[in-house]
């Protein structure tokens, strides 16, 4: 069940990603112009300077989800004998051009890049996605995910100003090194030079960007009740973030802190009946979206906060742009990390928690995605202690196959009750 | 038959195995042994830690793989959809069962142990555990480039000197590390030749695989010992109807193989540096910069699933043998790497007309890979069958 959206923003975002890939897809196929296929982690940043457009995987596999097609994808995956437990987050790209749907490809298709590009954090992607880059017969370039001994407990303190801190010198100096090659490649790729300047205005930008992030977060923490619900806060977020650094980026974030600043000064909220405060764990529960709103006038029950909104200003805005490629780097090498593994994870998570007024967390335990379930059972003991209940959904982010919605809702409302 | 009389039938009485067996089964013995004796013990997790830099300091390595036990103290933090020794490691150093260990190093080549390096810091920063043995990530990288090659260097070159620091002793850098070097390089000699035994059928695959585990726990001296003798006494064993390959999860128990052999079938090798792949690329010894050569043998030649480009050479080469009926392929749940290259690798056998085996029962159930093997061997068998009965 789809609901209207509250915010006139959040169809602009959902048109702009529209439009933009069909675009994208007459550049490709009428002009010939290069454009990558690449990871969520990676330094989109470093294509944006250099004018090749980005798809990134995990929102096509969004989108994939969103329309109902994982199902028929990951069948026909089996049916090419990739087994069950694979992961499916990063693979759904895959599928979308091993897999012909006949027609009922989303939005016509992913066209072949000129490459594509992932950090190796988990170890199926260089496979994934050597795979992918030999069919299409694209490059494929992997970065290295370096781990660290350095685990900040408080980074969230230390990303915007301190960020050298974050980070081990050597990593920082290996994520630059790597940068400068992909650099190169880009050069060869789009015919242009890279200009350090460019990427310091362009990051300076994407300060900005989420600058007006950290007011929506602040609103949305402070106000007596939430202004948005969280899956229009995630789809304005995600759309701006896959544009960063445009001018249609900052004013669409501008665009969006203005309509969540009039609501609240309006006393408006996403749901006026709202009780009890929820917070979402994990990535979107991208093929059923419907469920952030599912609880809300049986227990007044509103989720308020996911990851994606405040975890803009948090991990992307740097400042002190001397080096921009090396404060470009102490984002990406430990990007994926910060989100989802301990310490990093819990300690922030309790902590917006408190500041979200948080009454309860519902967190996404993705079997079918392992290393992106692993250690969140840390962030439910944390969340736990501090004395905020918790509940898991054993569910897939984009494979809904298994995805039982009553019995899920019948859980749900029975915590709701007996823990809250 | 059931998993438990295939196992009561693996011949165990062969006096050559009995150190293996033992070795097998106390996994931990050995460094048990050392430690009451005074000895330094640093653990370790993988096949990718330079064991010969630990040896050098005069310390006793000891590589965690525990493969069953008690979960109670790990369930509620590890999901129980981690890997096995994850689970395992976890809750062995949250009950205190590693606390004899002077350090535990965790290198970054696989996913689920750079999880687990998290979790344990977690662990302690929260007050599960108390921070015993301290823990070391080893930044092994395994993209072949020139970077992660000058980066591992470097992390090879810390762990080196903080090992140096542990052992408190002082010491010749490049006489003790070659010596090290030279040391493990004549049980490489040795594991080389047990596992060309096999091509012969002078040795039973299981005792090859059982022999080649088994001296990663226990003392070098004594596992080179007892390979000597093992490979001194080798001698023809029973032919099997059948000649597999295994490829897939790294395997360190015998319980595939003894259930393969009950189905009439031998492995020639395995894909992995448990089996067949153990030993197969001696380190040079070096005058200047011996850790830099010991850094390089286990970024570059030890088998590693986070390798990069994945190299896939050893399974090309001998799947292509004429020795080589098929493979099995060994992909546990919940295993979601190997599998990435299972449709390819099937084309592969296709192409050179071999057979293939697809096993996704859980290690802990013996029963079901036994009953997935049977079912698909005797589809195999059958139609082997009936080719040699039809007339030319």
């Amino acid at each position: 069940m789809s609901r209207e959206k509250q915010l006139a923003c959040t169809s602009q975002a959902a048109q702009k990603q529209k439009t933009w890939f069909a675009e994208l897809r007459q550049d490709v196929f009428e002009l010939q112009k290069p454009y990558a296929i690449i990871n969520a982690d990676t330094p989109h940043d470093l294509f944006h300077v250099m004018g090749i457009p980005v798809v990134t995987n995990q929102w096509w596999a969004a989108v994939v989800a969103a329309k109902g097609l994982s199902s028929d994808y990951l069948d026909g995956m089996s049916s090419l004998g990739f087994h069950k437990d694979l992961c499916r987050y990063c693979s759904i790209g895959l599928a979308t051009n091993l897999i012909d749907l006949e027609g009922r490809t989303p939005w016509g298709g992913l066209p072949t890049p000129a490459l594509l590009c992932a950090r190796l954090t988990c170890d199926c992607m260089q496979r994934i996605f050597q795979q992918w880059a030999d069919h299409l017969g694209s490059d494929f370039i992997a970065l290295e995910a370096p781990g660290s001994q350095k685990l900040p407990e408080n980074w969230w303190e230390l990303s915007r100003h301190r960020w050298e801190e974050l980070s081990e010198p050597y990593r920082l100096d290996l994520a630059v090194t790597e940068l400068k090659d992909l650099i190169g490649r880009l050069e060869e790729i789009s015919g242009k030079a890279f200009s350090e300047e460019a990427l310091r205005a362009f990051l300076t930008k994407v300060n900005q960007q989420e600058e007006y992030f950290q007011e929506v977060r602040e609103m949305i923490a402070t106000a007596p009740q939430c202004p948005v619900r969280v899956e229009e806060q995630i789809s304005n977020v995600m759309a701006t973030q896959w544009h960063r650094g445009s001018d249609w980026a900052l004013n669409h974030a501008r665009l969006f802190r203005d309509e969540i600043k009039a609501r609240v000064d309006s006393g408006v909220a996403a749901f006026s009946g709202e009780k009890k405060r929820l917070m979402w764990v994990g990535a979107g529960l991208w093929h059923d979206m419907s469920f952030y709103s599912a609880f809300e006038e049986s227990h007044g029950a509103v989720f308020v906060w996911s990851m994606y909104l405040p975890f803009g200003p948090d991990w992307y805005i740097r400042y002190g742009l001397d080096d921009p490629l090396r404060a470009l780097a102490s984002r990406v090498v430990t990007m994926n990390e910060v989100l989802h593994n301990p310490p990093y994870a819990p300690s922030w998570i309790v902590n917006e928690a408190k500041r979200n007024r948080i009454d309860a967390a519902v967190i996404l335990l993705p079997k079918g995605s392992r290393p992106a379930a692993a250690g969140k059972l840390m962030i439910a003991s944390a969340l736990e202690k501090a004395g905020i209940p918790t509940y898991l959904i054993e569910s897939d982010m984009v494979d809904g196959r298994q995805w039982d919605r009553a019995s899920v809702h019948t859980n749900m409302k029975q915590f709701l009750e007996e823990r809250l | 038959m059931s998993m438990s009389e295939v196992m009561s039938t693996v011949d165990s009485t062969k006096a050559p195995m009995l150190p293996f067996e033992n070795a097998c089964a106390n996994r931990m013995s050995h460094a048990i042994q050392a430690k009451a004796a005074g000895q330094k013990v640093i653990g370790f997790v993988g096949n990718t830690v330079p064991v010969e830099l630990i040896l050098a300091t005069g310390m006793m390595p000891c590589r965690l793989a525990p493969i069953e036990g008690d979960l109670s103290a790990s369930d509620q933090y590890v999901e129980s959809f981690a890997d096995p020794d994850v689970r395992q490691v976890f809750q062995m150093y949250r009950t205190g069962k590693l606390d004899m260990l002077d350090m535990l190093i965790i290198p970054r080549s696989s996913e689920a142990h750079h999880k687990l390096y998290l979790m344990l810091r977690e662990a302690n920063r929260v007050g599960l555990a108390h921070g015993k043995p301290p823990l070391f990530l080893y930044e092994i990288l395994h993209t072949q480039r020139e970077s992660s090659r000058f980066y591992g260097v470097q992390r090879t070159q810390e762990l080196w000197q903080v090992l140096r620091q542990l052992s408190g002793e002082s010491l010749a850098e490049v006489a003790s590390v070659n010596h090290a070097i030279r040391l493990k390089n004549t049980q490489r000699g040795l594991l080389r030749q047990l596992h060309q035994l096999r091509w012969q059928y002078k040795i039973s695959s299981i005792d090859a695989l059982q022999a080649s585990v088994a001296v990663q726990f226990m003392t070098l001296v004594e596992g080179t010992r007892a390979l000597e003798a093992l490979v001194a006494q080798a001698s023809p064993v029973k032919e099997l109807g059948l000649n597999f390959l295994v490829r897939g999860v790294p395997n360190d128990q015998i319980k595939l193989h003894a259930a393969l052999a009950q189905l009439n079938v031998n492995v020639l090798a395995e894909d992995d540096d448990w089996g067949a792949r153990a030993g197969l690329f001696p380190i040079v010894e070096d005058d200047f910069n011996p850790i830099e050569k010991v850094f390089e043998h286990y970024w570059r030649d030890v088998p590693c699933g986070r390798k990069f480009p994945v190299d896939d050479s050893w399974f090309l080469d001998q799947v292509q043998k004429s020795e080589v009926d098929g493979v099995v392929f060994y992909l546990p749940e919940p295993e979601d790497v190997y599998g990435w290259s299972y449709p390819a690798d099937l084309k592969v056998c296709r192409q050179h007309g071999k057979q293939s085996v697809l096993v996704r029962a859980p290690s802990n159930n013996p029963q079901a890979m036994m009953d997935q093997l049977k079912s698909q061997l005797d589809v195999i068998q059958a139609v082997r069958s009936s080719a040699n009965q039809a007339p030319r």
